[in-house]
């Protein structure tokens, strides 16, 4: 017997027992469905966020201090991140500048402050950034009213949406004063509200570094910075140059790769760890659904074995004309692979369905290639390994046995 | 012929040994499912319990406030961005509402420490004196805490082992924003919620604001944690602090720009995320369940179909429909039990084996009864569509198939 005549075989037996199959079927069909749809939302929730991170631009890299040994928050910017003493100066952002590849380099200051606002004070964090940034990172900050800060800018602010908004009983309108440690500022620009981006600012106070220099005063080491951003040139590779910036700093702030005292992360190196706890997302909730699938594998493993029972004498016939055990085991496991083959690609389209009904209600979903390809190849597996027993079984049978089953 | 509900059960059961394999396959989906289902359940109830035992280490007798609406807190992320709105006026008014015994603010920066030349930044917190005797979450482990505006304070664990190439001891002097103080204590190493006391460092409020180069007689504050009354309740409480900053402020309960928590507050959010962590996982493990049920139909539309003569001839000796029809139930309701037990136990032992990795998992009576009900109501379920096809059977037709 071929191939084609076993496989004729096999089919020409599953549709006689439809109602069987095809609860067997649905088994597979649920399990596949579950994990295609679920999966999807692991994959939609790393897309959506890289999609967030992405308003940094792929040259981007930034600096904090702290050890790169222990988890710096997503930015780097962790409250935790002194579990090693250290800071940032401005002698760091100068060392940078050298670097083949840094096109420019940009340090923030920040700290918490009491802000006055018409006699009104409210303690709010204010951040002294080079003007650059609001050029370079127009993509996640921008400005709804007035204008960003510039070079020659000196006692001007421009602030967050929600800060303008809600922290006074009034709102703060463009051209108000604030006053900030004694100093005088005017509002020259309010940002757009940033809400879910990774880099929220709808809080913060935004000054010059110098401005930020003469309010912080002693508060701040002197020329520290708390962050410094770097833009890479355009078709530079941003992991080389971090990597080149790590030894230079190393060198410079006299350190080895066991004592380093500063992180460097790249918007790839961002996306890598936020990848890492998306998979794991995935993982789990892929898991949970291969439980029914399990179930479902036992389902085609129990209908396996009553095909095999209801056909002994089946057996025992082709048996006697001459079939092997090979051939006996190949139209067992045909009839069990395409059990799960055909419960797989159903399942599949469900889960398909299933994922973008969910995008449409707002669950960001991503349905990848290798993930349906994976499913289809998955419940073919399931389905063969489930037919193994009943299968061997059957090809174990003595020809004479079987033709005296009654 | 009249049977009788024992004579069913017996002959249900029958039926099911006789068909060994089949039958254990069958029950064998069931298992996974319900194990799945109480493994997970329970382990998320004890997540609850872990996290609700750390809620207790606070006391019950307290109120905390805190600025800005509940949906910011959700929405601008760490409590870092969040302007301070609450001052020293807002924290006496509220010492001042009836059942408040003392009410005590809070700060929060990210601050320049230096030690023995070595500079760092790192998390400080002001905090009022005697916030210590209020909340037992503070522990020293050596030491006392500060006095109030002593140039004093207090470090973490980390901070004084950890953080610095020298070790931090009582009576070194450290800079914090370039501002000299006293180290007078050290906390215990935290678990929990307190471990994010390790990496920090806390004075009193005057004496952090000083060092921010805030001299103002005005403070704001992030948080203000009101201890109260002994006997007194705290969402009564709740609600007297809500009126008395509305009013102060100038608000509304629509545009309230700050928050109160009550321990039952705190409970119930964080009882209802868990609960609808929980519901979600228990509801994905249920689908293995279902496929366990479409097993249980599987094997019981196969069960009918073979002993369609036999049906025949109990009809013919007067069995009645609804007899048949109870017959198929019980043996389809007896896969899903019996399938229900088996993962119980299974499903505990998972929890019992997490418990012992240090995953928190908590099993309650409730759990294994709702699991062997459910289990229970698949199998019959699952079975009713076999057993109305088994009832309907013309005895004529059945006595008749081959």
């Amino acid at each position: 017997m071929g191939h084609s005549d076993l496989a004729r075989f096999s089919v020409g037996a599953m549709s006689h027992r439809s109602l069987r199959s095809w609860l067997t079927i649905v088994g597979i069909v649920i399990g596949i469905a579950a994990i295609v749809s679920l999966v999807s939302i692991g994959y939609g929730l790393n897309g959506y966020i890289n999609k967030q991170l992405e308003s940094f631009g792929s040259n981007f890299i930034s600096i904090s201090p702290g050890s790169p040994k222990t988890s710096g928050g997503m930015l780097g910017m962790s409250p935790f991140a002194g579990t090693r003493a250290s800071i940032l100066t401005t002698n760091d952002a100068a060392a940078v500048k050298g670097v083949a590849g840094v096109e420019s380099v940009y340090t923030v200051t920040a700290t918490r402050f009491d802000v006055e606002y018409r006699g009104d004070t409210v303690g709010t964090a204010v951040a002294g950034v080079s003007p650059g940034v609001f050029r370079d990172f127009d993509k996640m900050i921008k400005i709804e009213f007035g204008r960003a800060l510039t070079e020659s800018d000196s006692h001007v602010v421009v602030i967050g949406s929600k800060f303008a908004k809600d922290s006074y009983d009034r709102e703060i309108e463009l051209g108000r004063t604030l006053i900030i440690g004694n100093v005088s500022f005017r509002v020259v620009g309010i940002m757009e509200k940033s809400e879910g981006s990774p880099f929220p600012v709808d809080n913060l106070v935004f000054m010059t570094p110098d401005d930020a220099r003469t309010v912080m005063g002693s508060m701040k080491q002197e020329n520290q910075v708390d962050m410094i951003m770097i833009r890479t040139q355009e078709g530079a590779d941003p992991e080389l140059i971090a990597h080149d910036i790590t030894l230079k700093l190393r060198n410079t702030r006299h350190v080895t790769e066991d004592t380093q005292d500063f992180r460097v992360s790249t918007a790839a190196s961002m996306m890598s760890s936020i990848g890492a706890i998306t998979g794991a997302v995935s993982l789990f909730l892929g898991g949970i659904a291969a439980i029914a699938l399990a179930v479902g594998g036992v389902g085609i493993a129990n209908t396996m074995f009553m095909a095999v029972t209801e056909r002994t004498r089946d057996i025992g016939v082709m048996k006697a004309i001459g079939a092997r055990e090979r051939d006996i085991l190949e139209v067992f496991l045909i009839e069990s692979g395409l059990m799960g083959l055909i419960g797989g690609i159903i399942g599949m389209l469900l889960g398909s369905v299933l994922s973008i009904g969910m995008n449409a209600v707002g669950v960001p979903t991503l349905l990848k290639p290798e993930l349906l390809a994976f499913a289809v190849l998955f419940s073919l597996v399931v389905g063969m390994v489930s037919g193994f027993f009943p299968a061997r079984k059957a090809a174990r049978l003595q020809p004479v046995d079987a033709l005296g089953f009654a | 012929m009249i049977m009788g509900h024992a004579d069913l059960f017996t002959y249900a059961v029958r039926g099911l040994l006789s068909r060994q394999l089949r039958s254990y396959l069958t029950i064998l989906g069931v298992v996974i499912g319900i194990a799945a289902i109480v493994a997970i359940v329970s382990i998320g109830q004890g997540l609850s319990q872990y996290i609700q035992n750390e809620l207790m280490s606070f006391g019950g007798d307290y109120v905390t406030i805190n600025p800005g609406k509940m949906e910011d807190y959700a929405s601008s992320g760490p409590t870092v961005n969040m302007p301070a709105t609450l001052t020293e006026n807002d924290r006496k008014a509220i010492e001042s509402v009836g059942g408040v015994e003392k009410a005590y603010g809070q700060v929060t920066d990210i601050g320049s420490i230096e030690f023995h030349g070595e500079k760092g930044s790192g998390m400080i917190i002001g905090t009022s004196v005697g916030i210590w005797d209020a909340f037992p979450i503070y522990k020293l482990r050596e030491g006392r805490f500060y006095r109030a505006e002593a140039g004093e304070l207090v470090i973490g664990a980390g901070v004084a082992d950890n953080v610095f190439k020298k070790k931090i001891r009582l009576g070194d002097t450290m800079r914090i924003n370039n501002m000299s103080f006293k180290v007078v204590g050290i906390l215990e190493k935290g678990s929990g919620i307190t471990s994010a006391f390790d990496y920090m460092v806390m004075l009193d409020v005057p004496d952090m604001m000083r060092s921010m180069g805030r001299a103002k007689t005005i403070i704001s504050y992030e948080e203000i944690d009101a201890k109260l009354v002994p006997g007194s309740n705290p969402d009564e409480v709740g609600v007297a602090v809500e009126e008395r900053l509305r009013n102060l402020h100038h608000v509304s309960e629509e545009n309230q720009d700050f928050t109160v928590l009550t321990p039952s507050k705190i409970n119930s959010l964080i009882g209802s995320i868990i609960g609808t962590l929980n519901l979600f996982l228990g509801g994905l493990a249920s689908i293995a369940l279902v496929v366990g049920g479409v097993g249980i139909a599987n094997t019981m539309f196969m069960s009918v179909m073979e002993k369609t003569r036999e049906i025949g001839v109990l009809k013919a000796l007067g069995a009645t429909d609804a007899a048949i029809m109870e017959l198929f139930l019980i043996e389809s309701g007896m896969l899903g039990l019996v399938g229900g037990l088996l993962g119980c136990a299974i499903g505990l032992l998972i929890s019992l084996v997490m418990n012992q990795f240090g995953v928190p998992s908590n099993v309650d009576l409730q759990l294994v009864l709702y699991a062997m009900f459910f289990s229970l109501a698949v199998g019959t379920v699952s079975g009713l569509f076999p057993a109305r096809r088994a009832a309907r059977l013309e005895p004529v037709e059945a006595l008749r198939y081959e």
